[in-house]
């Protein structure tokens, strides 16, 4: 036989009002909990975007670039500008003024924006092409014009200017 | 012997007798004699409540409080319906009367279990008094369990047959290593003779030998008639144990 922890005390059960106020403990203890993970969550979350922003922080800040935009018809303006400040001319005027026997421009290519003039020539003799030349600089501080090709074609017999060259002028 | 410490007052309960102990500074029991266990746990009570004491444990004799052994059912699984089963067994394994209520203690679906049993509507009465008056009961258990726990932590060991005489009856308790085969209470106080024969009865029905069997009663106990009833200091609820010759 052993010895026998008897008690017949009627057991306690509690009131209704008990179960509600319990409940009621309960559910508030439950919020409480919740919103209190939910701020513990926001919490590590600004922590986290903290550490971010020290650390973008800790690398060396780059200077942002500044962005160029060029403005609507900012081309043609230029173009229109480079052309209202070009010499072509007095280029041009240059080879109008200009005539020596036997030496003929055919054909004209004008870069305004490049600042070049080409200009195809027939000649019969070298002298008189560059002397052609010559006379184009007539008039500027410093050489404009410039012979680029020439090419002769022997026809002394006929008397015809077979010869070919190209002149470039540049300001 | 009981402390009258944590558990507050002690209060023993029977048929025609209440005593009550630690109620004052003296550690005297004082004995009232009563015309029902709950009439005399209301004088208890009206002594407790007077003397300050809000805390008190009730120790009801073998008559109000009755052990039996209750067998396995099958089916039987939880222990609020084994609950049941025995309250609704108890009326008849222990001569009480009308609606019980039940300690079942460690009870398992496969073993038989010691049952306690008490009237129902004296339960409800001393719980009531109690509140009325503002004790917190402490403890509501049957005297014998007292004795039995004495017997159990003697040092010679356990006996196999405890007969535990209180004021109103006589309580056989027979098992061994730890289990209950028998479990009765004997109310009113069966004479000497009568008594004797009870506890040989239950000496050879469980085979057991007179050394392993013990008779508890209480320590010193006065005739609790109502002539003779005063305040003493030996009868204080103890227990006092004999081996059986």
């Amino acid at each position: 036989m052993r010895a026998l922890d008897v008690d017949l005390r009627s057991r306690l059960v509690p009131p209704r009002w008990a179960w509600l106020l319990e409940a009621t403990a309960l559910a508030v203890a439950i919020g409480a909990l919740g919103a209190l993970a939910w701020k513990f969550r926001q919490l590590e979350e600004l922590r986290a975007q903290r550490d971010r922003l020290q650390q973008e922080l800790a690398v060396s800040v780059e200077t942002p670039q500044p962005v160029i935009r060029n403005m609507p018809y900012d081309a043609s303006a230029r173009e229109m500008l480079a052309q209202a400040t070009s010499k072509w001319p007095a280029m041009l005027e240059a080879l109008e003024s200009t005539k020596v026997m036997d030496v003929v421009p055919v054909a004209i290519e004008i870069a305004p924006a490049e600042r070049w003039i080409r200009v195809e020539i027939k000649f019969s003799e070298y002298p008189q092409l560059l002397n052609y030349a010559d006379e184009l600089n007539v008039g500027f501080k410093r050489p404009q014009w410039g012979l680029v090709q020439a090419q002769g074609v022997a026809a002394k017999a006929t008397g015809a200017i077979t010869s070919t060259a190209s002149l470039l002028g540049t300001w | 012997m009981w402390s009258a410490g944590s558990e507050g007052a002690q209060v023993y309960l029977g048929l025609n007798a209440v005593g009550v102990r630690g109620h004052d500074a003296s550690g005297c029991a004082h004995w009232l004699p009563a015309s029902s266990p709950i009439d005399g746990w209301k004088q208890a009570a009206e002594l407790l409540a007077t003397a300050g004491r809000r805390r008190a444990a009730v120790s009801l004799t073998g008559a109000l409080m009755r052990p039996f052994c209750f067998n396995a059912v099958p089916g039987l699984q939880r222990w609020r319906e084994a609950a049941h089963v025995a309250a609704s067994l108890a009326p008849e394994a222990t001569g009480l009367v009308g609606t019980c209520g039940i300690w079942l203690g460690d009870w398992s679906p496969q073993a038989t279990s010691l049952a306690v049993a008490i009237e129902q509507s004296l339960r409800q009465s001393i719980e009531a008094t109690a509140k009325q008056h503002r004790i917190r009961l402490t403890a509501l258990r049957p005297w014998w369990a007292h004795a039995l726990a004495t017997a159990a932590n003697r040092e010679a060991g356990a006996p196999r047959l405890l007969a535990v005489e209180d004021t109103d009856a006589l309580t056989l308790l027979c098992g061994d290593e730890g289990l209950f085969t028998a479990a009765s209470s004997y109310a009113p106080l069966p004479d000497p003779k009568s008594a004797r024969a009870l506890i040989n009865r239950a000496m050879l029905g469980s085979n057991v030998p007179t050394a392993q069997a013990m008779h508890a009663t209480m320590f010193e106990p006065r005739p609790l008639n109502a002539g003779a009833l005063e305040s003493t200091q030996e009868n204080d609820f103890g227990v006092r144990l004999e081996l059986i010759e």
